[in-house]
């Protein structure tokens, strides 16, 4: 009886050493995101931003600016975040590739590897349709005589009009296709993208009380913080259990 | 005492291990989804006119038509001009609506005021694909538009697909008010 009890105290000790350094990280964590919460006002924490590209990207802010773009009359357009640009503003989301963009007067055309896009200058979205009959992925877009717009696809090129509605092979007698390039796009265009794409940004309440939380660590980051809760739940525990064995 | 050290190191060092995968496990769980293509538009066309589609013709959206787009989907359609397909009373439309995060482009076809088919051509969501199989999609054969622009039926949903049959119900709808808008005018 003796020797088990001797063998209890020990195993209680142990643990409460081991549970004590493992939640050391995570009480500190608490205990100083909690303090910060408790003055966020007099701190200024719900104003002040978060601006480290680390921790933007790590909240899904991905505030990077396209570096080309397609030069469209006066205008660019580009593609950053699954959404293509028209100067500054996102005038369509898509996530597939950017091919080209021409003026073609009075519209602007932009091609994805999936669909054609047709813009008004103002930059609302006309007409968004996936070419019937030409084979997918479009690779380039080129501006012709007459508002003719001619796609370059997998098999070749296809000549249509701003209906969007039919795409043929384009007439023996048509010049060749100059297809739109990428240039490098104007500083003020991709720093007005990049500001648009940043918003309001992230206060740092934002990141406290996720840290606090654990949910900045993902999804299992509040079941650790309870798991470290309950590790100070038993280190009060076994530390009262030592506490009385001692004074014995 | 040193046997006992070295034991309480070990497992103090399994105790960070665990919670350390932890952490990195939580942080990698993503939502990610895929695109998955199972009938290209061209091949949804061919079906619905007999590998013969007629040329696109465009409906152009006046504030009226935006109106009753706006309380079909809950938000506007964001574009100015729809393209569809049109040989006498049928229409064939290639449309998108997001379901939880994704658009789903859908191809319907109506018929005389009535679906005749719907077809899920891409999905991009993570979950909800079920909504692709014909034991869904089915139950829109034959559905019609009341005068409050809803389905004269009832749609059966599929639990852990909510949002995405809700996506398929109003492409539905929307299907049908613009069938009407063309084929009996606004």
């Amino acid at each position: 009886m003796n020797r088990r009890a001797r063998r209890f105290r020990r195993f209680v000790l142990v643990w409460h050493r081991r549970l004590g350094l493992a939640a050391a990280p995570f009480v500190l964590l608490l205990v100083v995101t909690g303090v910060l919460l408790n003055h966020t006002d007099r701190l200024g924490l719900d104003r002040r931003v978060a601006g480290g590209e680390w921790l933007l990207s790590w909240y899904g802010i991905d505030s990077a600016a396209p570096v080309e773009g397609f030069a469209v009359g006066a205008s660019w357009i580009s593609q950053a975040g699954d959404r293509i640009w028209l100067d500054s503003a996102p005038v369509a989301e898509s996530a597939a590739p950017l091919a080209g963009a021409v003026w073609s007067d009075p519209l602007v055309a932009a091609a994805t590897s999936e669909a054609v896009y047709l813009f008004a200058p103002d930059g609302a979205l006309v007409e968004k349709a996936v070419p019937v009959g030409v084979p997918a992925p479009l690779t380039g877009l080129a501006g012709a005589e007459g508002g003719a717009l001619v796609l370059r696809a997998a098999g070749g090129a296809w000549a249509g009009d701003l209906d969007l509605a039919e795409w043929r092979p384009p007439a023996g007698s048509a010049a060749p296709p100059v297809w739109a390039q990428p240039e490098p796009l104007p500083p003020e265009v991709a720093a007005g993208i990049a500001q648009a794409r940043r918003g309001a940004g992230l206060p740092w309440e934002r990141v406290l009380l996720d840290l606090h939380s654990g949910r900045l660590f993902g999804a299992l980051g509040p079941l650790i913080m309870d798991l470290a809760a309950v590790a100070l739940l038993l280190l009060a525990a076994s530390g009262l259990y030592n506490w009385f064995r001692a004074r014995r | 005492m040193p046997a006992s050290a070295s034991s309480s190191r070990s497992g103090l060092r399994r105790v960070l291990g665990t919670l350390a995968a932890a952490a990195f496990a939580g942080a990698a769980a993503g939502d990610e989804g895929i695109e998955d293509v199972y009938l290209a538009p061209e091949a949804f066309l061919a079906e619905v006119f007999d590998g013969a589609p007629p040329k696109a013709a465009k409906l152009w959206l006046a504030a009226s038509h935006r109106d009753a787009i706006e309380e079909i989907l809950g938000h506007g359609l964001g574009v100015l001009r729809v393209g569809y397909w049109r040989a006498g009373e049928r229409t064939a439309w290639i449309l998108e609506e997001i379901g939880k995060v994704k658009p789903i482009t859908t191809g319907l076809a109506v018929d005389g005021g009535a679906i005749e088919r719907i077809r899920v051509l891409i999905y991009r969501e993570s979950r909800g694909w079920e909504v692709r199989h014909d034991f869904f999609t089915a139950q829109f054969v034959g559905a019609r538009l009341d005068d409050r622009l809803r389905l004269d039926r009832g749609i059966d949903g599929i639990s852990g697909a909510t949002l995405s049959v809700r996506a398929l119900t109003a492409l539905a709808r929307l299907a049908l008010y613009l069938h009407r808008t063309v084929v009996d005018g606004p």
